[in-house]
């Protein structure tokens, strides 16, 4: 067995030449795809560019079908993207699959997990010959030509392995200066539909700037060398927008940067460079985007003119509604900036989802009554359905660390988990998950809150991509309604539960009669949506199919 | 409702996994809850069942 000592041993960058480069065998790589893997599209992209055939495995297809593509191709390398450290076993599983179907290839892991965590990795992952570790593109691709070639791989930068029962960490690979330098990920996944709308994601950016204590992102970008943030020209964004927009009829584009560039002089200039690009591709009109930002990025004159160039959806991470949350999280933003940007984005006219920890370490019953408070606050007019969760610490996070200096820290490195302070706010978010069944009403794809905020997205995408329809302002004001009414029993029930904890005073609520009301909230959205859809699902299909549309009137003339 | 395809009220987009994996140990709790009341209120049953058959016997026992 291994020790977790580490050496940190000291080797420069083994780049081969591309004339020695052997890309007669391909290189699988295996992750999640649902909703589009950029990192692995990179990756492709990156080893396609230097002529590798590259083949793409979602982890979610059957281990068979996974081991069976792996016996056919006989690749060099199977690199596997870990994004959830809860996963590890599952990785391990197949990993030891794969090997029990003889396969010999080499086995290399990424992601934030395993960059952050390589000694625990491979310990945890004794099938897994080495961790790449941080940006992997350019590591992957010189242990690709070495192995490829039969040549040592154990000087590579940025990776770590096992020798002589020991884990050795290389000097770590800087981050990507030049991100255009990149070639376009491959996205060779269908894109994801709304109304026949057909979304895929992309980038603008990497690396977060802010401290928030519960993000790994920071600490993942910050433990490479090289700077932490990185953004793409302007124009060669909105170059790949149009290319998409042309080869795949893309109309949606999902920006996946962990912080839109907007905060501060300079990168609101990026911003408004990047719409003034879109204004001259004669893009704008023909396609809709969504962002990530922080509530201390929105500004009233910058968000209307985003709003002009196609701007639809903002997610925020306002993740707390009182000032100790805030400061335990270290989101170095005030409850008022949350309120102010949020009334912003509904005074711009801007759709907008979010992020939100009713519970965190710090958490008292009154800290949560004030989190319920806040999202009464700004979700009474049903503009979005109500959505929460618990902070959970994960790896490389600086406020895992803090809960296990202090002894709070529970749970193993698959299942991280905490104590409350208060007992009775064990109690309260036990009572929350199993009365109330979170499951049914905010979290999942068949939840109620995230059906009712897709109700919504529908709406900003009616209203930009589809021409006007006659009883549209009446659909919004019914949606309205029911998602302000399924707010407000939610915040009652919560309320209810804050008061059980306090005084113990009975539930009003049995789990049946919830469950029976979350039901009737989803049969009324239905009803009412699909009402209205099948009134202008004429108009709605001859704007998606023009030509077929137009052939049908010459037919009937 | 029958709408076409592209019109149909689409749910997939939030598949998350990991509300899927934080959420799916809360509902595994409250199922292994369910099932220890319902093996509780089973044992519950066979014991007054037992202690019905015990009379019984005794009944019988004492009638010959």
């Amino acid at each position: 067995m291994f020790t977790s000592l580490q050496l940190n041993v000291v080797h420069a960058s083994a780049s081969k030449p591309a004339e020695r480069r052997n890309t007669d065998r391909p290189i699988l790589l295996v992750g999640f795809q649902h909703q589009g893997n950029l990192g692995l599209g990179y990756l492709a992209s990156t080893l396609k560019e230097a002529g590798y055939r590259v083949v793409t495995c979602d982890f979610e297809a059957p281990t068979q079908s996974i081991v069976e593509t792996a016996r056919q191709i006989d690749p060099i390398i199977i690199g596997f993207s870990l994004i959830f450290q809860f996963y590890v076993e599952r990785f391990a599983l197949l990993m030891r699959s794969l090997r029990a179907s003889g396969c010999h290839s080499h086995f290399t892991i990424g992601g934030h997990f395993p960059s952050l965590s390589p000694v625990e990795t491979l310990k945890l992952v004794p099938e897994v010959d080495s961790v790449v570790r941080f940006e992997g593109e350019m590591t992957l691709l010189e242990m690709a030509d070495l192995i490829g070639a039969d040549d040592e791989w154990r000087n590579v930068q940025g990776i770590a392995y096992r020798a002589a029962g020991e884990v050795v960490t290389n000097h770590l690979r800087p981050l990507i200066e030049d991100l255009d330098c990149l070639p376009y990920p491959e996205r060779n996944f269908e894109p994801e539909k709304a109304l026949g709308r057909r979304a895929l994601p992309l980038l603008a950016s990497r690396g977060c700037a802010r401290t928030c204590s519960f993000c790994s992102i920071q600490t993942f970008y910050r433990m490479a060398p090289g700077k932490i943030v990185r953004t793409r020209k302007p124009a060669k964004v909105v170059e790949e927008m149009h290319k998409l927009h042309e080869e795949r009829d893309i109309s949606i584009f999902l920006f996946q940067d962990d912080d839109f560039p907007l905060f501060g002089p300079v990168w609101k200039r990026w911003a408004e460079e990047f719409v003034q690009e879109l204004h001259n591709s004669g893009l704008v009109g023909r396609m809709i985007w969504k962002i990530n930002c922080r509530a201390d990025a929105v500004d009233p004159e910058l968000f209307a003119k985003m709003r002009d160039a196609g701007l639809y959806l903002v997610y925020m991470g306002l993740e707390s509604g009182n000032e100790e949350g805030l400061k335990t999280l270290h989101k170095q933003v005030t409850v008022e900036q949350n309120l102010r940007a949020v009334k912003i984005l509904k005074e711009v006219g801007l759709l907008f989802e979010f992020g939100f920890m009713l519970f965190d370490p710090s958490s008292t019953l009154d800290s949560v009554r004030e989190n319920l408070n806040f999202l009464r606050h700004i979700l009474s007019d049903g503009c979005a359905a109500a959505v929460f969760c618990r902070m959970l610490p994960y790896e490389g996070t600086p406020i895992k660390d803090e809960l296990e200096r202090n002894g709070r820290l529970r749970g193993d490195i698959c299942h991280p988990d905490y104590d409350f302070l208060d007992p009775r706010v064990t109690a309260l978010y036990s009572a929350l998950s199993q009365t109330l069944d979170v499951w049914g009403w905010i979290h999942g794809y068949r939840a109620l809150s995230p059906q009712l905020n897709w109700a919504w997205n529908e709406v900003a995408i009616i209203s930009r991509l589809f021409p006007k329809l006659p009883d549209f302002p009446e659909y919004q004001l019914k949606l309205r309604f029911i998602t302000a009414v399924s707010n407000a029993s939610l915040f009652e029930i919560v309320d209810d539960l804050i008061t059980y904890a306090e005084t113990g005073k009975r539930l009003k609520w049995t789990p049946f009669a919830l469950h029976s009301m979350r039901r009737q909230f989803l049969d009324q959205l239905l009803r009412e949506r699909d009402a209205f859809i099948s009134r202008h699902q004429n108009k709605l299909m001859g704007a998606l199919h023009p030509e077929a549309s137009a052939l049908e009137d010459s037919l009937r003339v | 409702m029958n709408l076409p395809e592209e019109l149909v009220f689409h749910r997939k987009w939030w598949w998350d996994p990991i509300d899927m994996e934080i959420f799916k140990k809360f509902e595994a709790n409250v199922q292994q809850q369910l099932i220890a009341v319902s093996l509780e209120t089973q044992a519950q049953m066979l014991k007054t069942q037992a202690a019905g058959l015990e009379k019984l016997g005794n009944v019988l026992k004492g009638g010959r």
